[in-house]
């Protein structure tokens, strides 16, 4: 679930399409320059020299969906092994880095369809994580051992803990409606924080089994972006990773549709909470679905709020105006029920969520809140999007699209995450062009298709406060993780 | 048939050991260290209007971007005692509408030129960029300041702290603070807020702060991006340069408890999840060792991870630092982490050993030292990468009363400390003697632990930081 409105506007664009009346102007693509090594390895290279660092980003086709039942956790287990060192690097590469000037969120993540590690440096210091990165791949795995393992594992255990302590409105409520829309079996059912019992007894050869076939030249792709040239780039990818051996093709499970073919209501009580939350979810559409451009447009009719989510915002924290989309209008400006609402599809490889979640004031029943959704959604079949709704929505998309690539790291992030995703670099730019051809019938076309009567209603709500459930004489299953009674 | 086919796959099994050794023998090598780019933070063009706005203005054509920010004179330690909040409510209802235009017209303009256009801040393409500062200037300038509205942005900054306070981590962080620079100090009441304080926040309060604090005098606009300085300064008088309102700034002043002896600080919030904050009171920003004590905390983080979790596996992360206040507070040297109850006196005994060898004279290397350093320089350009984050470098550096080009001095600050510094800094901010350290959790679980532990005196004390009865007696 990390792709969302951020990651479907990024790119460059032509000056003239600063405002939303202008929007119909063309969209540029970072330029950028892709080959495939012999080796099967894929590099992407954006080169520009407005400031003196380098982004490199190795996505590995390998995540939370390929671990095996009984083995559940494993892909991110074998992303700490990774980030263990090798055998030509004596310490962990985020420490190394580090060293070098170099920074990073997090130096790899593991999400349901892929792991990547990835830093910024200073220019100069582009050849040495080349040069470490390859190393990475040349020897994966090498640092699974026992002694390692038996070191990582606690460390994983903690990280596992922090999810629990993580407040259930943003890290368990949302694994609650995670399963409940991939039941067991599904391949995103595999969780991303799994059963830490399934990893006690993995052995060096277990982990090498497991993710060795993965970690290969023809199952990554490599994007750096930044000040270089890109003919001395690619000199320095092919004398790094050309010579690893092209291994066997990576075969991965199929991923199958999801559905719901009905209603399921759940609960999640949380301790920590003290004003309910409502979220009302749909299968979506996937990153490279056709239908996800009008599901997004869809999205921000309800709730433009969600730009006040940029980066910019967070820092400095105060909001813009809000009293745009047809939800967020409802119930924040006019009645004053709610004080935040965000609507979104977030994406995966093979699948989307659509998601409505709102934040009542104290003493606003979530019945009446739902009420107020179903009906504002109901009304859209009477009362279309309008023109003028989808022209502010790609306005505000196509300013996003220049503002949002400014760093190098969402560059390099952007360019490999369409490649593994969607087989295109610049798929981004193919997602704003179609947004910019829908009308109020594609919208209407999706609401149909995609809010139906299957779908998940969620209440968050205190612990012990059952009777803050939204509409409590439905029937409902009470989701809440085991850890959230234990632990809190 | 099956002899030749086992001894084909001996063959090819041979065959596969010798290439790799062949190639681990010509791995290429780490390739030599490349010179080093000095850090250079873009050139800031200073600009006052005659009404006493201050204007900062750096060019950059690289992209077709332009990123404002408007940084007022108050921040979250300006707010009054009691009425924790009002700083950001004050701020955020500047977008609920103005004297010209309400909340929905103003909602719509900025939608019409597709950028989020807040009273602070926004980012923009370049053509957007002079409708998107008369927006921000009509929010700054003219705010309506309805009712109806001041109670929306009520709720929605409670809401921000019942979120805030629902965090695991907040307990310790807040007993961290009021312990250290005491319960009525600014900083204190600020990670103490709740949703009970912005209840008791009126409109008369709002409108009284804004006229007492938001003027032309207390407000610097920083513009960064592809817009010519002379166009910027243009538009920002156009915009601004009509204001005339007095204001002054929010001038919090800070009033620090004495230090006391080292205590573990023990609260009980029930539950698996123990955090652990342990520090003391830092330099100011201002201090002539304070780039000393920044490398120092570089070099104790990274030990700190080496130690607690690449050797010992004890935590998942955590970090030691000095956190930075405007330039006329102290700073605070701390660190935080999260850690199992059970293991909460290991991590205790290595951190409190790790500062003990910081503290030694000869303890810090030089190759470390230039390790750090290289860090906290290298990581300086993709702190300034694009507009956005140029301009927020320039906002913080306001914000804390420094220059707006405070990262180059920062550099040749940074790229000056030696190691005798780094050791005079060590001796003098890291105070074994008067450590506050705050342990939240399971009070069945740490308590005998900690205790066992002999690390220090553990009193156990309530969100107050009021000791409350041992397990042990009174």
């Amino acid at each position: 679930m990390r792709r969302s409105f951020i990651f479907c506007a990024l790119a460059a664009l032509d000056v003239g399409v600063a405002t939303a009346q202008a929007s119909s102007a063309p969209l540029r693509a970072l330029p950028y320059t892709r080959f495939v090594l012999p080796n099967g390895l894929t590099a992407i290279l954006n080169a520009d020299h407005a400031s003196p660092i380098a982004a490199v980003d190795v996505f590995y086709r390998i995540g939370f969906r390929d671990d095996k039942p009984g083995r559940f956790g494993m892909a991110h287990l074998c992303e700490h092994v990774m980030a263990e060192g090798s055998p030509n690097m004596k310490q962990p590469q985020s420490t190394f880095y580090r060293s070098l000037g170099g920074t990073s969120r997090r130096f790899a993540e593991t999400s349901e369809d892929i792991t990547h590690y990835y830093v910024s440096v200073p220019s100069h210091q582009l050849e040495t994580v080349l040069w470490t990165e390859g190393d990475r791949l040349r020897h994966a795995l090498s640092r699974a051992d026992s002694a390692t393992l038996a070191a990582i594992r606690p460390v994983v255990a903690q990280e596992r803990a922090n999810f629990e302590n993580a407040p259930l409105e943003v890290a368990g409520s949302r694994s609650a409606v995670w399963f409940a829309l991939f039941p067991e079996g599904h391949p995103y059912n595999n969780a991303a924080q799994s059963p830490l019992s399934d990893l006690a007894n993995v052995t060096p050869a277990d982990v090498k089994d497991a993710c060795g076939p993965y970690y290969v030249p023809n199952n990554a792709v490599i994007a750096v972006s930044g000040d270089f040239d890109p003919a001395i780039a690619r000199r320095w990818i092919e004398k790094y990773f050309g010579d690893i051996p092209r291994a066997a093709p990576v075969q991965r499970v199929s991923v199958g549709a999801s559905s719901l073919s009905a209603e399921k209501r759940l609960v999640v009580e949380d301790a920590r909470q003290t004003v309910p939350t409502l979220r009302m979810v749909w299968p979506g559409a996937a990153y490279d679905n056709p239908d996800r451009a009008a599901l997004l447009a869809l999205a921000s009719c309800l709730s433009l709020a969600r730009v006040a989510s940029d980066g910019h915002f967070a820092s400095v924290g105060v909001a813009p105006p809000t009293a745009l989309g047809r939800l967020s209008k409802l119930l924040v400006q006019d009645r004053q029920l709610a004080t935040r609402v965000m609507a979104e599809n977030y994406d995966v490889q093979h699948a989307g969520i659509f998601e409505i979640e709102i934040h009542p004031r104290p003493n606003v029943a979530l019945t009446t809140i739902e009420t107020l959704v179903d009906s504002v959604l109901a009304s859209i079949a009477s009362q279309p999007v309008t023109k003028e709704e989808l022209a502010l929505y790609n306005g505000y998309n196509a300013v996003h699209l220049a503002t949002s690539l400014q760093p190098r790291p969402a560059r390099a992030d952007t360019l490999a995450h369409d490649e593994v995703f969607a087989g295109d670099p610049a798929a981004y730019v193919q997602q704003a062009m179609r947004a910019r051809s829908l009308t109020p019938a594609d919208i209407e076309r999706v609401r149909r298709k995609y809010l139906g009567a299957g779908r998940i209603v969620m209440s968050l709500v205190p612990a012990g406060k059952l009777e803050l459930v939204s509409k409590p004489e439905l029937p409902y299953t009470n989701a809440t993780p085991p850890y959230a009674t234990r632990s809190r | 048939m099956t002899r030749l086919v086992r001894t084909v796959s001996l063959a090819a099994v041979v065959a596969v050991s010798h290439s790799t050794i062949a190639m681990a023998q010509s791995e290429p090598p780490r390739p030599p260290a490349a010179p080093p780019r000095p850090f250079q933070f873009p050139a800031v063009q200073a600009h006052t209007l005659a009404n006493g706005l201050r204007v900062y203005v750096v060019e950059d054509h690289s992209v077709q971007v332009v990123a404002v920010r408007a940084v007022p004179a108050v921040n979250e330690l300006s707010d009054p005692a009691g009425r924790e909040g009002l700083t950001q409510v004050m701020l955020s209802a500047l977008s609920e509408g103005t004297t010209n235009q309400s909340a929905a017209q103003l909602a719509a303009a900025s939608a019409r030129i597709g950028t989020a256009v807040a009273p602070t801040a926004f980012t923009t393409v370049t053509p957007a960029f002079e409708a998107g500062l008369a927006l921000m200037g009509d929010m700054l300038m003219h705010p309506s300041f309805d009712s109806l509205a001041i109670e929306r942005r009520k709720a929605a900054q409670a809401a921000s702290y019942r979120t805030i306070n629902s965090r695991a981590s907040t307990p310790a962080r807040a007993l961290f603070y009021a312990l250290l620079d005491g319960r009525e100090d600014a900083v204190a009441r600020a990670q103490n807020a709740t949703d009970a304080g912005v209840s008791a926040i009126t409109r008369a309060d709002v409108v009284s702060f804004y006229e007492a604090h938001v003027g032309p005098s207390t407000i610097s606009l920083v513009i960064v991006g592809d817009v010519r300085d002379a166009d910027a300064l243009a538009a920002a008088t156009r915009v601004f340069g009509g204001w005339r309102k007095a204001a002054t700034a929010a001038e919090p002043v800070a009033t620090l408890p004495a230090p006391k002896p080292t205590t573990i600080y023990l609260r009980d919030v029930g539950g698996d999840a123990t955090y652990i904050y342990a520090g003391n009171v830092g330099p100011r920003r201002d201090a002539p060792d304070a780039f000393a004590a920044e490398v120092l905390g570089t070099i104790a983080s990274s030990r700190f991870i080496r130690a607690l979790r690449d050797r010992r596996a004890l935590v998942y992360s955590g970090v030691v630092s000095v956190m930075w206040k405007p330039a006329s507070r102290p700073s605070e040297f701390f660190g935080s982490t999260t850690v199992a109850a059970s293991k909460a006196d290991s991590v205790l005994t290595e951190w409190i050993a790790l500062l003990r060898s910081l503290r030694d004279p000869s303890s810090v290397t030089q190759g470390e030292l230039t390790n750090a350093i290289t860090s906290r320089v290298g990581v300086l350009w993709t702190k300034t990468d694009g507009p956005d984050s140029v301009a927020t470098r320039i906002v913080d550096a306001l914000r804390d009363d420094l220059p707006p080009n405070y990262l180059a001095q920062y550099a040749a600050g940074v790229g000056a400390v030696t190691v005798p510094a780094v050791a005079a800094a060590a001796q003098k901010y890291i105070d074994l003697d008067h450590l506050v350290i705050v342990v939240t959790g399971d009070r069945k679980v740490l308590e005998p632990v900690l205790r066992a532990a002999n690390i220090a005196p553990v009193v156990v004390v309530d969100s107050a930081g009021r000791p409350v009865a041992s397990q042990d007696g009174p």
